[in-house]
């Protein structure tokens, strides 16, 4: 901080510059290094409400958890119905209850940490809260950020939201068994995501019936995947 | 709602900054926010207002600049401002379309455009 320039004999400005966002980055920063020192893998999974994150969760842990240990943190403004669902699938799982905050933060993650058993976990899904806008300032320190998109959301969600794609690493197009019914081509949806950042990891996937998660888990770079 | 963790941010900051010089009052703050970052100055000052609350920055007025967006082209190299929507949308939420202006390419960097930042305050000894 500097003191640029009295403008009066009382009254001073003081010179900040000072990034609102740089805490998180830090945190995060510290999170990620907390990740790499015990040799985790931490994937953030972004969606909508109703995009199908707790469902595609429920898959990874089910193709891993027999070569791999996995744990769960799921992100949600209340109740556990989440952390009961993806403990249906196998691993540890910690739910999060934000309240009314919109999204998880790095610190919240960091102090999440302490409530897990972290002996020999190879990888961490962080299920984030249900929404394209906010979680998408807020990073966590995760080596993969997924979103996950749905036929049923219509043909326009990537293309109305790009700014959570641009900061993503990975898209799942999910729900392709009801691409017919909903009459929404999941290619387009997909060609939209690398219109907006060309070299993103897609697949066409359906959390339901399994289809093409072993592909996108293999995109993402899983270990074990 | 994003916004109300920013908000704490700057209050944390604006209060620490004012302490620390010994202010008695904070008259102004000069908040710098990208045209793309996700941040609404309306609902920031709403929480601003909450959080400032009984402190020597209660009556404060809020200056908000925009920091324009710049990209880089990662194909052709092209640097500067990126056009705005053709259908002149323009809602922080739907975010930049990011095209390069010289070849139309879609690979391109964000230079500048998603701050968030307090630049300085003023205060009253």
């Amino acid at each position: 901080m500097k003191i640029s320039f009295p403008s009066t004999n009382e009254t001073f400005d003081l010179e900040l510059s000072e990034n609102m966002l740089a805490a998180n980055n830090q945190l995060a920063a510290e999170n990620r290094r907390f990740f790499d020192s015990r040799g985790i893998f931490a994937i953030d999974i972004l969606g909508s409400v109703g995009s199908g994150k707790t469902t595609l969760v429920q898959q990874f842990v089910r193709r891993l958890k027999d070569k791999k240990k996995v744990a769960s943190i799921a992100g949600d403004l209340a109740t556990t119905i989440d952390a009961d669902r993806i403990r249906t699938a196998g691993g540890e799982v910690l739910q999060v209850n934000t309240g009314s905050l919109c999204h998880l933060d790095a610190a919240i993650i960091s102090r999440a940490m302490s409530g897990l058993n972290l002996d020999g976990l190879d990888v961490l899904l962080i299920e984030n809260v249900g929404n394209l806008i906010c979680p998408g300032e807020f990073r966590l320190g995760a080596h993969c950020r997924l979103v996950v998109v749905s036929v049923t959301e219509g043909p326009y969600m990537i293309v109305k939201h790009p700014a959570v794609f641009l900061d993503a690493d990975a898209v799942a197009v999910n729900k392709t068994d009801l691409a017919g019914v909903m009459e929404v081509d999941p290619e387009r949806l997909k060609r939209d995501a690398l219109s907006l950042k060309p070299g993103l990891k897609t697949a066409l996937v359906s959390a339901k019936t399994g289809e093409g998660v072993d592909e996108l888990m293999r995109l993402m770079e899983i270990p074990g995947a | 709602m994003h916004e109300a963790s920013i908000a704490g941010s700057i209050v944390r900051s604006v209060l620490s900054a004012a302490a620390e010089a010994k202010a008695r009052k904070v008259e102004t703050v000069v908040l710098e926010f990208g045209e793309w970052s996700a941040f609404q100055p309306e609902q920031v000052e709403f929480w601003l207002r909450i959080g400032f609350e009984n402190t020597p920055a209660a009556s404060a007025a809020f200056e908000f600049r925009t920091v324009p967006g710049r990209i880089r082209c990662r194909a052709c190299g092209t640097e500067g401002p990126c056009p705005k929507p053709e259908n002149g949308a323009i809602d922080p939420f739907i975010g930049p379309v990011l095209e390069c202006p010289s070849c139309g390419g879609s690979d391109v960097e964000i230079m500048s455009g998603r701050e968030a930042v307090v630049k300085s305050i003023r205060v009253k000894k």
